[in-house]
This record gives structure tokens, sequence and C-alpha cells, in this order.
């Protein structure tokens, strides 16, 4: 089994059909629908890997982003999400994001990102 | 438009455009679903295997192509966004032609774009700018019975411009002014003096062949 990868999107049904695919392919994945959810999943749980969306109601991603960064700062931050301009993408990796995605995504480049992802928690 | 109605516009079409990117993210996943289990079942017996397979590279296809045209749309949203701004007017071609080319089609004119390798760096709106060249390609292919248009991105010498080639199936050909008397044509030339474009037309027995449109300076 791999990491534990956690997805967070509002919108239920990619998450839930996401993280099937993900588990298809030997991953142990939770998901959550919301900012606030998110991170009290993420306090003291065991996801090592982040598969963000950024335009969420209430908190949106780069609010968890940010606090994400400073309660877990071993966690791996990937954001997946429809909406963003260049500028979004240097603003969210001055925050720490290590990959940012399209959304609709290819599941390879998706699987890239994590494995990359799953190289830097590997201790040297 | 006015400068709000203009933003409500574009902050309206961008949150649109958002939202048929999550159903088409739905989709893509849903259909890669299907896509992952029948790979699991590679060498079970499965009836109508390959009907199956076909579906699913069918809706893949049209996630490409939707993507595609929400993001152009997309684009075209911002592009309110700053009144006045360097814009490459290969990209104001690339997608207007994007955005126009059912609109052509429709009348059955193709409708094709050809851009430059360099950038062509020009001071003014975007939004402005995709509108005039919609207004003038209306107007065209109002006057057409089917045929091509091709707008090519000029640089000649240092002027900004470009250049529409006209091929109509019609016997007698499109005539300047059958374009002109059209109200759209009207619409382009306030705008034309806006945005201080200088068109020239081209004629061949008294059809008309070409249209040059020169971006002489900066937006007035």
């Amino acid at each position: 089994m791999g990491v534990e990868i956690l997805i967070v999107d509002d919108e239920v049904e990619f998450a839930e059909t996401f993280a099937e695919r993900l588990q298809l392919r030997g991953f142990s994945v939770r998901t959550a629908c919301g900012g606030e959810e998110a991170l009290q999943m993420i306090e003291g749980g065991e996801a090592k890997i982040i598969v963000l969306d950024l335009k969420m109601p209430g908190m949106d991603g780069m609010e968890v982003l940010r606090r994400v960064k400073k309660i877990r700062p071993d966690v791996e931050v990937i954001i997946l999400s429809g909406h963003g301009s260049e500028m979004d993408e240097s603003y969210v990796r001055n925050l720490g994001a290590f990959a940012y995605l399209r959304k609709p995504a290819d599941i390879g480049d998706v699987l890239e990102a994590v494995k990359r992802a799953e190289n830097r928690l590997k201790p040297i | 438009m006015k400068t709000n109605e203009l933003a409500f516009f574009g902050k309206m079409a961008a949150s649109v455009t958002h939202e048929l990117k999550n159903v088409l993210a739905v989709i893509n996943e849903t259909n890669g679903l299907t896509a992952d289990l029948l790979g699991m079942l590679k060498d079970a017996p499965f009836p109508y295997r390959e009907k199956f397979e076909r579906s699913v590279r069918k809706i893949e296809e049209q996630v490409h192509r939707g993507v595609e045209i929400t993001s152009r749309f997309n684009s075209f949203a911002h592009s309110v966004d700053y009144p006045l701004a360097d814009v490459d007017l290969n990209s104001i071609v690339a997608q207007t032609v994007s955005m126009a080319y059912r609109l052509a089609a429709l009348r059955n004119v193709e409708l094709r774009g050809a851009v430059r390798e360099n950038p062509i760096m020009l001071f003014t709106s975007a939004f402005t700018a995709q509108m005039a060249l919609t207004i003038v390609i209306e107007a065209f292919i109002k006057c057409m019975d089917g045929g091509s248009i091709l707008i090519k991105v000029t640089d000649d010498p240092g002027v900004p411009g470009l250049e529409f080639d006209f091929e109509s199936h019609s016997p007698e050909g499109v005539t300047k002014e059958a374009v002109v008397e059209l109200e759209e044509w009207g619409d382009f030339q306030e705008l034309a003096s806006v945005l201080d474009i200088h068109p020239t037309w081209r004629t061949s027995d008294g059809g008309l062949t070409a249209l040059s449109l020169a971006f002489n300076g900066v937006m007035k």
C-alpha cells in the first residue's frame, strides 16, 4: 500500500471517483469536501500527500494550503484546480505547493506528481 | 458596453467556465474509471468489449474538445479584466478564429488563421479588438455563399496588421459594396476608429479578394 493521499474537493462526485481510481492503483485514499474538514483530518492524521482544489466554498484552497504548511510542513500538497492563472500558480508555489495541475487532469500526470511527492517524503 | 457591464460579463463568464470545467472533470474521471475497469478485465471474455472501448475513447476526445473550448472562452472572458494592456496580435487572431469558427461553419465558410512565430505586441483592448474582428468576419460570411476566409497576421515593415483572404463559392464573389452596406460594417468602422485600425481593400474583376487591416497605433 502506498502513502495515504487526501483529496480535498467540494465536488463530491469528482473526489470520490478520483479516489476510486487511485485506490485501484494501490493507494490509500480519503476525501474531504471542504477546507475545515480537511484540516481536521490532516491534524494528527496519516495523510502525507494532499490533492487540493483551489475554489471551494468557505475556506478556499489557498487558505487550506497556508494552514497545512503551518501545522504539517512535512505534507506535500498538489494543487488540482479547474480555475487558476499563471499568477495563482506562482502564488501557491510560494506558499509551498509542490505541484500544480489543471482539471481535468490526465491520471498519468497525477500519478507522476504523486510519485515525485513520494520521493521527496523518503528519508535520505 | 460600459466598463462595469464588461466587468460583470467577464465575472459571470469566468464563473460559468469554471463550473463547466468541473463538469468535464467529473465526466473525465468517471470515463477514466470505466477505462481502468476495462483494463483490469482485459483477459476476461467480455461481450461488446470493442464497443465499450470505442465509447471510452470518444468520451475522452470530447472531454478534450470541451476543455479546449472552455479554456478559450475563459481567456476571452478574462480579456475584459484589463481595459488596456500589452497583447499579442497572434493571440487575438487565434482566439477570435477559434471562437468564430462555428459561426462561419454554419454559413458553409471555412475560417482559418495564420499567425506568426514572433509575438506582435499591441497596447490595446484585447476584448474590443476581438469584437471588431468578429464583426468583420460576420459581415463577410453574410455576403458569401460558402467558401473560406484566411486571416493572416502581418508585420510589414513594423506596422502590425491583418490580411483577410476571401474565396467565395458564388460566381459573382463578394463585392466591397455589399459588405459596406451591412449594419455590421458600420459597427466595425466605429470600433476601428477607436482602435486606430485602417482598412484597405483589394478587388479583382469587381469581386473582393482581400482586406488588409493596419493597426496604426495605440488605442485612442
